[in-house]
């Protein structure tokens, strides 16, 4: 009986385990193995094993790229934290007719181009373009601040495209709060900040957690933002593993880069089991 | 015991929906034990909610020794609240769920430590610190959650159905331990329940409510005995309301329904004749009277057996419902059955209407 019930269940479950094979680790091992390979004279690679990849990502042309990514990322993160924190808290907070309304607003530019989005920035941040004339009416910069093509450009572009996701898993932590302990803190004693401190933020760290990995992760990778308002000046690891792909036409080496960013990954997904103690990640995954 | 503590000042409160208090008064002395007893929606929670800080009210106060709190945050108030749900702080320890008060207000470390031993000594749950309050049974949520409410010396503890997700058997247990933690600490408790078998075995004050408004405050035995109206008479004593007019016969106060009268206990107040009269009689004293002998004529509707006591629900010809309830576990009568009642003057109460509000 057992072991038929056993074998059903894995008939079941087959459909599954074929779809994980061929479209998630059938990716990573082919990505993995071409990692080791050496590059051919004119297109393809050699079947040769080597740690070339590897050793060429400690050059201080890729290595500054990847700490430059680092760094942008973090910051973004940060200021992404910083906005969408508060944000999902009070449409948490909203009464629940105004809260679906502020959900779709939130969701709403996802179903347009991402790029272009991106292009609207361009109107916004060239130089002449909204924001400078804004500021030169209300008279606070007497000359346009050419914003476009700079770090900022692309630290707000990245901020813009990634604040969404942090809204929406530190709405969904909050949504499930149970207000009730938030009262419990302040009948004890707690101020109102006292209480968010001890009781609110602890137990909405899963959302914000999520929220920090839903864009750290991708603000390393999301090249075209870098592409199209930092005008190539700035180069992320996103950018350079699609420039050795695309142009360089050095395969090996693009897996090499993107198999370090998937081992960056892993590290933070293994941070937020260890800080939430829970293995699911709030939200959206 | 006399020395008022805390007192409630003609507090009103809407919402939305409409209003939940409606002027409602009461003093607690210090040590006291008062209960809230009401059917859900009758504004207790909302009451506790108010002087605990977590509400605020349209009008009236809130004295907390002689100072008026209505305008203080809960923080500031020194009264401490035992959840419904017990509100645990999933994240923290049981030990640091009843320490928070104290930590949140910077006492030494080991001050805290001592306390929160003595505060789990206290609720029988000692070495319990540890714990985290997934790993506890509903019951013992409980005792942490009094734990962590008493450690802070409030100078009022507010229970808002602390009992209430209990079994019956723990909530009985824990009734007793309740009232023996509260005779030790000697702290004022005003207690919500809606299960009167609770409010007449543990308070010293009842105060019923309904609708937003106190029905009738007093002792367990003034509320069961002396029900003021026929609200109090039938949720707290379960009793039976007959409806009919006032008449004399020789001095003495009956009630006439129909042709038939029966003599009641006259309150005193000079009701006039022939102006409507309430009289609350329990299950238990509605006697049957032998066929022939002048008494209210119902039929047997339904019979069932609950907590000891056979209950039959009779129906009057005007469509009352009475119930009489026996001791034993079958009677010979059965539904469809005519009968005649009666009860003893004694046992017959005038109350007043229900409020209308």
């Amino acid at each position: 009986m057992q072991r038929e019930r056993r074998g059903e269940n894995a008939a079941f479950l087959a459909p599954m385990y074929i779809f994980t094979v061929i479209f998630l680790i059938g990716p990573f091992v082919y990505m993995l193995v071409l990692s080791f390979l050496t590059r051919a004279e004119t297109w393809g690679v050699v079947n040769s094993f080597t740690l070339r990849n590897y050793e060429r990502i400690l050059e201080p042309l890729y290595f500054n790229t990847f700490v430059e990514s680092v760094k942008l990322a973090v910051l973004v993160t940060a200021l992404v934290a910083l906005f969408g924190y508060p944000f999902g808290y009070f449409m948490a907070k909203l009464p629940p007719k105004r809260r679906g309304l502020m959900l779709m607003l939130v969701m709403i530019p996802f179903y347009t181009s991402s790029l272009m989005r991106l292009y609207g920035w361009i109107i916004v941040l060239r130089a002449n373009g909204l924001l400078d004339k804004l500021l030169m009416a209300l008279h606070i910069t007497s000359e346009p601040l050419k914003i476009l093509y700079t770090y900022p450009a692309v630290a707000v572009g990245m901020v813009y495209a990634l604040l969404p996701f942090m809204m929406l898993s530190v709405y969904s932590s909050v949504e499930k709060m149970d207000w009730a302990l938030v009262e419990a803190a302040r009948d004890m004693g707690a101020s109102p900040a006292g209480a968010f401190l001890t009781v609110t933020l602890p137990l909405t760290m899963p959302g914000l957690m999520t929220g920090v990995i839903l864009t750290f992760v991708p603000s390393m990778g999301l090249f075209f933002v870098a592409d199209i308002l930092g005008g190539n000046k700035i180069v992320l690891v996103g950018s350079l593993i699609q420039e050795q792909l695309m142009k360089v036409h050095d395969q090996p080496f693009a897996a090499a880069l993107s198999v370090i960013m998937m081992l960056m990954m892993t590290v933070m997904i293994w941070l937020y089991r260890r800080v939430t103690g829970s293995g699911e990640m709030e939200g959206m995954l | 015991m006399g020395e008022p503590i805390l007192e409630l000042r003609d507090i009103t409160k809407s919402f939305a929906e409409g209003t939940v208090l409606n002027g409602i008064s009461l003093t607690a002395d210090r040590g006291e034990f008062i209960t809230l007893l009401g059917s859900s929606g009758c504004g207790k929670t909302t009451t506790l909610r108010i002087i605990a800080g977590l509400e605020s009210c349209d009008s009236g106060a809130v004295i907390l020794e002689g100072r008026d709190v209505t305008d203080e945050p809960p923080e500031r108030r020194g009264v401490n609240m035992v959840f419904q749900n017990y509100a645990l702080f999933p994240h923290m320890s049981v030990e640091a769920n009843i320490g928070y008060g104290l930590k949140i207000r910077r006492r030494p470390r080991a001050e805290i430590r001592k306390a929160v031993s003595d505060a789990l000594e206290m609720v029988r749950l000692p070495g319990y610190e540890r714990r985290m309050p997934s790993e506890l049974s509903g019951g013992q949520r409980q005792r942490v959650a009094i734990a962590r409410a008493i450690v802070n010396e409030p100078k009022v503890l507010l229970l808002d159905e602390p009992l209430g997700a209990l079994d019956l058997q723990l909530r009985r247990q824990m009734q007793i331990e309740l009232k023996r933690l509260q005779k030790q600490l000697g702290i004022t408790f005003i207690y919500i329940t809606h299960d009167q078998e609770e409010a007449l075995n543990m308070s010293d004050r009842i105060a019923v409510m309904k609708n937003g408004v106190f029905q009738q405050i007093g002792t367990p035995s003034e509320i069961y005995d002396r029900p003021k109206n026929a609200y109090v008479a039938q949720f707290v004593g379960s009793a039976n309301v007959l409806t009919g007019t006032a008449e004399y016969a020789d001095g003495r106060l009956m009630l006439r329904r129909g042709d038939v009268r029966a003599a009641v206990t006259d309150p005193g107040t000079g009701i006039g004749a022939g102006a409507p009269l309430h009289v609350a009689v329990r299950s238990e004293y509605i006697d049957f009277l032998p066929p022939g002998t002048p008494g209210f004529a119902a039929v047997v509707k339904e019979k069932s057996f609950a907590a000891g006591m056979l209950r039959l629900a009779l129906e009057t010809p005007d469509g009352a419902e009475i119930i009489a309830s026996r001791h034993g576990i079958d009677s010979e009568l059965v539904p469809g059955d005519a009968v005649t009642f009666g009860f003893d003057a004694g046992h017959a109460v005038v109350v007043e209407a229900e409020d209308a509000t």
